[in-house]
């Protein structure tokens, strides 16, 4: 290394170049982060605990209820929401193939077409059932709206800490992608549980906590996924 | 062809000076010629035996994050191929690494892309050495995008600060092979406009002066007259031009971002970026009044 001290750093200029490289190195070195190995055990621990604390509330509240639908309808509307809800939390929760996310219009898609394909899918198989829509007046939907908020919500919060700090292009939009996984796997556990598919009773009780858990991804997420300067942001001078 | 003994010579002046050793290397290939490697227990300019085989390479110890790489590919004429990870240049100075070049005028210096990721890729396993190397591929260009940005010195460099903080601290996050440029990129962008809110203030219609430094981060090297009042008028029009036009502009042909990696660092699609570029080419020509057509875009 050259034995030439580097130029005095002008506060109007900024620092020179070397300066500035020792010090954001020697920035880097007091502050730890964790290695991939250390962030992967850390991610494998916590996404354990976002599914097993779902499924201990989902057993509490009761566990899987046939009542009156036929089981093959309730294997099949499960399945199917299954299936939807885990190529939505790959699209969600993935990064895909940069370090920045998923493509704005494949998350958008996601975001939007998640509400509609689970509705769908259970109305219209509900529908080829006979009575399975019928209304069910002591089941507006208010328990199966809590019961999604109550199984989401962990999950949520978990993958939006997963994901802090890490999106400088569309943190709102990731977070939203991110609610809208969370609500898919509680969709999945309230399909098991309810059986009332009439349909104001789906829109209250099954759609609206998945929007409401899609707004709230977003706006955390504006939040707690965006990039942000950081703690002792003020560079030392 | 290029001498070994004169390769080892010219290895052995730049390494000597540096004070730096090399923690590790790799080598590829059975058979090459060697060039100076400065072990720790060898004074400089020490010359190791040709041909000799790869278990008497004592190990190298790194104080500095310098990466000799050395490949095979020797043929008859002893050439053979190396590349710096930067340092050398950082402590030598311009002239070292041009001296270097050209004695290795084909040397495989990476590009700055390959280097990103293959340090970044050190750094996120765990090589705390290769930081620097992350800082030395990633640094220079993004700095050059933010003083353009932020017209200002102190915050470019605040913020460049900011921005390798931001990707030292997602370390564990990063997914080996993909790109490291668009991520800082994007990184930069979004704490110069957060900056920018928080500040409450329009740094692109700032009234400071712009010093040297940062004329050269956007003038063209030629002084000349004409060339200084096309540069104005460049740069005049691109900041009246509509910002993701502007940015989409600087990030392709001043930052050298491929159509890809502009389009990830903007969160937008290819197609977008060509778009916006081709508008902001098309705004520049016509103050130019050049008649050419716009470069093509199928990158």
């Amino acid at each position: 290394m050259s034995d030439s001290k580097p130029p005095a750093s002008d506060a109007r200029t900024g620092l020179t170049d070397a300066l500035l490289r020792a010090r954001v190195i020697e920035r880097s070195a007091r502050e730890p982060s964790p290695t991939r190995a250390q962030f992967s055990l850390q991610q494998a621990l916590i996404s354990s605990l976002l599914v097993l604390v779902p499924l201990l509330v989902f057993v509490a509240s009761g566990g899987v209820r046939v009542g009156p639908r036929p089981e093959r309808l309730l294997v099949a509307t499960a399945l199917g929401s299954a299936i939807l809800a885990i190529g939505v939390a790959i699209v969600g929760i993935g990064r895909g193939r940069s370090m920045l996310g998923r493509p704005r219009a494949l998350l958008l898609a996601q975001v939007l077409l998640t509400p509609v394909l689970l509705f769908g899918w259970r109305a219209l198989l509900s529908a080829r059932y006979p009575k399975m829509t019928l209304e069910w007046a002591e089941r507006p939907g208010l328990r199966c709206f809590t019961l999604s908020i109550l199984l989401a919500c962990v999950p949520l919060l978990g993958l939006l800490w997963l994901r802090r700090g890490s999106d400088p292009v569309h943190p709102r939009l990731t977070g939203a992608a991110l609610g809208a996984a969370a609500g898919a796997g509680a969709w999945v556990l309230v399909d098991l549980w309810c059986p009332v598919s009439y349909i104001p009773h789906l829109l209250l009780g099954h759609v609206l906590p998945l929007l409401v858990l899609i707004a709230l991804g977003a706006l955390v997420g504006s939040r707690v996924i965006a990039v942000g300067r950081g703690p002792a942001a003020v560079m030392e001078r | 062809m290029i001498d070994g003994r004169t390769l080892a010579t010219q290895l052995s002046k730049l390494l000597e000076n540096s004070r730096a050793t090399v923690q590790h290397y790799a080598v590829r290939g059975s058979a090459f010629r060697l060039p100076m490697f400065r072990p720790a227990d060898r004074a400089p300019g020490t010359f190791l035996h040709e041909r000799t085989p790869l278990e008497l390479f004592s190990k190298l110890d790194v104080t500095t994050g310098v990466r000799l790489r050395i490949a095979s590919g020797l043929h008859g004429g002893n050439r053979c191929m190396a590349t710096f990870a930067g340092k050398i240049a950082q402590d030598m100075g311009a002239s070292a690494a041009r001296q270097f070049e050209r004695v290795i005028p084909s040397a495989a210096i990476q590009s700055s892309t390959e280097r990103a990721n293959s340090a970044m890729e050190r750094y996120a396993q765990g090589d705390e050495s290769a930081f620097a190397s992350v800082y030395d591929a990633v640094a220079p260009r993004v700095h050059a995008y933010l003083i353009r940005q932020a017209r200002d010195r102190a915050i470019a460099d605040d913020l460049l600060q900011q921005t390798l903080l931001q990707i030292h601290r997602k370390r564990g996050t990063y997914v080996a092979g993909l790109p490291v440029l668009p991520w800082a990129f994007a990184i930069a962008r979004r704490l110069y406009i957060d900056e920018c809110r928080r500040r409450k203030t329009d740094a692109l219609w700032s009234a400071r002066d712009v010093g040297e430094d940062d004329q050269r981060a956007w003038a063209q090297p030629d002084d000349e007259v004409a060339t200084r009042e096309a540069a104005r008028l460049v740069e005049a029009e691109l900041l009246r031009m509509p910002g993701n036009q502007r940015v989409a502009f600087e990030l392709l042909k001043v930052d050298g971002l491929s159509h890809q990696e502009a389009a990830e660092a903007l969160g937008t699609t290819v197609n977008a970026v060509k778009l916006r570029a081709f508008r902001a080419y098309t705004a520049i020509r016509t103050v130019l009044g050049c008649p050419l057509a716009p470069p093509a875009v199928g990158k």
